[in-house]
């Protein structure tokens, strides 16, 4: 940027300003200005607009992450197709076999697929998303750079994953003699909008949290564990009795997981009242999440 | 007169011991300490460090300005802020324009990815779109000289391709405020001309720099005003030649240096100076001219085997000298007394800024160690001469093509 007064003006030295309120700074709060001052008070600004300025960034972070994934994989992408493969029978041998559950007008092996794909990009996400702060230490502490990003990034790769495991479930679903449903262009977008809200509050109120206090992060992946009995991924929801079934919607997994079965595999849909109790609380635990990590961003440099 | 492009109102930094670059903490620990403090009924209370004291300043656009102080003044927590990867504890810090930084090149390089995959990479992190960097793709690799390199996972660079590639990502950003603290004490002497270059060249364009360096030489090349930050706070700013000045005359260091005598201890300095062939004080010597360092010391107790040792450091803090008495030959002073010892330098030292150490002590044990506690300035001209110290070597010239042919004397030195 060039100095709009002209060549001709000599750069003055640098002046210590004076001491105290000067009000000649009134008018310097305009645009053009960045401002970096202490944090105040109990709400921080979300900015997500943010994320839309450095969509470039987040996509070079996810596109390293993969790329060092895959250059690194022995068995490269295959992995991605064998993986829930594996996953999914074991939940049919130990649930649908051992314990008998079962799946109204379908094959739990489908149904048990689009189970664990969603619960692979839930551990995934969340364990690499409370991780990201640290795993980029050295750039938080050196470089100057939205640190909304790297948390963000970790949103990306794993969809890659769900996206196979998806295909795969629905290729059962189709094999077995299931349809997809006929409201399958609402319900599927709706499903993966709503996975991906639901973890966005775990991951930036841990990936803040795990910055300060490190050994959060096993307890993280332990509660992981805990959270999956409570979530209908190995067992559909109508197992739960109706007093009680509402309850699992106030997990947002339950409403993404149940809309993405609708959608390719061809189980009853929730209530539209069970998705919007998803919805409700995905949104509020985000805003939680994300407040709580603009409000800790500014100490990160400091403290990771 | 420009508009700021850097504004700081009493900006403060406060760090708490233990947190600051520390390894995080345990929540266990954490919570240890809760009950630790609930049962002793103690009020927290972390140790801290204030890092930047209401620090005031302005930097109109387009200023090259220097930053000098000591280790711990808070420069690099100055840069820091003005960069906004920490936020002040108290005051503001405004910023006008896009940073750019020369701080930590190459972080955020990934060892598996390639150097072209690498320089997309650091362009996005540093703030650069996709379509700046391929736009600069040429240049970025020409000023780095990797062409060749680029399809190279970085794992496979030496030391100094890497930094190159990384200084030349950061220099080819278009900042308006460049950031730099000590860059240039890394590369190779032709390298570090070419970023001096670069620094000069962003400078003329009428962009902003801020220029963090123990290499005062280089600050007094570049930049036309400077600060000097003592103890997080702004001792002096103007003109750079009166900062560094100034600088070179605070107390702490100097020409003649008195400390407290302390009767508790077993011997002491008591005083010591730089001083000529005369025995006056100096701060400056020509090159030709020797430097002495007089040491006045008490020695309270018997110690045998008492030495005392001059440590000399040059400017970017190399050890250069470390001259015990004893190695010369010289009786250790084992009787109690008033000494005064004096060393006269070696003739090697080219021109730049010294430092210079005074120890006291046996060979098992440290009585005394002043730390920087005297400087110097060796005054001349040293262009295009990579080295830190000069010395006479012996040198002998034949040529051999004649003595090959076992001819010499028939040849006359003449050949085909």
């Amino acid at each position: 940027m060039s100095d709009p007064t002209g060549p001709a003006s000599a750069p003055a030295g640098p002046v210590p300003a004076p001491a105290g309120p000067a009000p000649a700074s009134a008018g310097r709060h305009q645009h053009g200005w960045v401002v970096n001052a202490p944090a105040k008070g109990w709400w921080a600004p979300l900015r997500l607009s943010q994320l839309w300025t450095s969509r470039e960034l987040v996509a070079f972070f996810a596109l390293r992450d993969l790329r060092v994934r895959y250059k690194q994989a022995f068995f490269g992408g295959a992995w991605a197709v064998v993986q829930p493969l594996i996953g999914a029978l074991a939940f049919t041998v130990l649930f649908h076999r051992v314990v008998g559950v079962d799946v109204e007008g379908g094959s739990y092996f489908a149904f048990a697929l689009v189970g664990y794909a969603v619960w692979g990009y839930v551990t995934s996400t969340v364990q690499n998303g409370a991780g990201s702060l640290l795993n980029n230490a050295d750039l938080i502490t050196k470089v100057s750079f939205p640190l909304i990003v790297a948390p963000a990034a970790t949103l990306l790769p794993p969809l890659v994953d769900l996206a196979v495991a998806l295909v795969l479930g629905t290729a059962v679903a189709l094999a077995t003699g299931s349809l997809p449903s006929a409201w399958a262009v609402v319900e599927l977008p709706l499903g993966l909008a709503l996975l991906v809200l639901a973890v966005v509050a775990p991951v930036a109120y841990f990936s803040a949290t795990v910055v300060k206090y490190r050994d959060v992060l096993p307890l993280v992946v332990f509660g992981l564990q805990f959270v999956l009995f409570v979530t209908p991924i190995a067992y559909p929801p109508e197992m739960v009795s109706e007093p009680w079934r509402l309850w699992l919607y106030l997990n947002p997994v339950a409403g993404a997981v149940g809309a993405l079965r609708a959608a390719l595999v061809g189980t009853s849909a929730p209530a539209a009242g069970e998705l919007a109790l998803s919805t409700a609380v995905g949104v509020l635990l985000g805003v939680v999440g994300l407040v709580r990590f603009r409000r800790g961003e500014r100490e990160f440099a400091d403290i990771v | 007169m420009g508009r700021n492009a850097i504004e700081l109102e009493a900006v403060s930094k406060r760090y708490r011991l233990g947190e600051h670059h520390g390894q995080g903490l345990d929540l266990r620990d954490a919570l240890a300490a809760l009950a630790a403090r609930v049962r002793r009924g103690e009020r927290r209370r972390a140790e801290e460090i204030w890092s930047l004291r209401g620090v005031d300043l302005e930097v109109p656009e387009g200023t090259a300005l220097g930053v000098v102080g000591r280790n711990g003044a808070g420069k690099s927590t100055l840069l820091r802020v003005v960069n906004h990867i920490t936020a002040p504890t108290e005051g503001v810090c405004r910023t006008r324009g896009r940073i750019g930084s020369l701080l930590e090149v190459g972080t955020g390089f990934h060892k598996e990815l390639t150097g072209l995959e690498n320089t997309y990479l650091n362009g996005a992190i540093l703030g650069m779109t996709k379509a700046e960097v391929s736009a600069r793709l040429d240049e970025i690799v020409a000023f780095a000289g990797l062409e060749g390199f680029m399809d190279t996972p970085v794992k496979r660079y030496s030391s100094g391709m890497y930094l190159r590639l990384g200084f030349s990502v950061a220099a080819h950003m278009e900042a308006d405020i460049l950031l730099v603290d000590e860059v240039l004490a890394v590369g190779d002497a032709e390298f570090q001309r070419r970023c001096l270059g670069k620094m000069g060249e962003v400078e003329r364009s009428g962009r902003t720099v801020l220029f963090v360096s123990h290499d005062q030489h280089a600050i007094a090349r570049l930049c036309e005003t400077s600060v000097w930050l003592d103890r997080g706070q702004v001792r002096m700013a103007g003109p750079t030649e009166a900062v560094l000045r100034a600088y070179h005359a605070s107390d702490a260091h100097g020409t003649v240096v008195q400390l407290p005598e302390d009767a508790r201890t077993p011997a002491q300095v008591v005083k010591t100076s730089v001083v000529d062939e005369s025995y006056q004080p100096r701060d400056s010597f020509p090159l030709d001219e020797v430097p002495r360092i007089a040491v006045g010391l008490v020695v309270r107790e018997r110690i045998p085997g008492l030495d005392v040792a001059v440590l000399v450091s040059n400017a970017r803090g190399v050890a250069l000298l470390d001259l015990a008495m004893t190695d010369a030959g010289r009786p250790s002073l084992d009787v109690p007394g008033r000494y005064v010892v004096e060393c006269r330098l070696p003739h090697l030292l080219v021109p730049d800024e010294y430092r210079v150490s005074i120890w006291v002590g046996t060979q098992y044990e440290t009585v005394e160690m002043h730390e920087g506690v005297l400087s110097f300035l060796v005054e001349g001209e040293e262009r295009d001469r990579r080295r830190a110290v000069r010395a006479e070597a012996g040198w002998r010239a034949a040529r051999v093509d004649d003595h090959l042919r076992g001819s010499a004397r028939a040849l006359g030195g003449s050949s085909a």
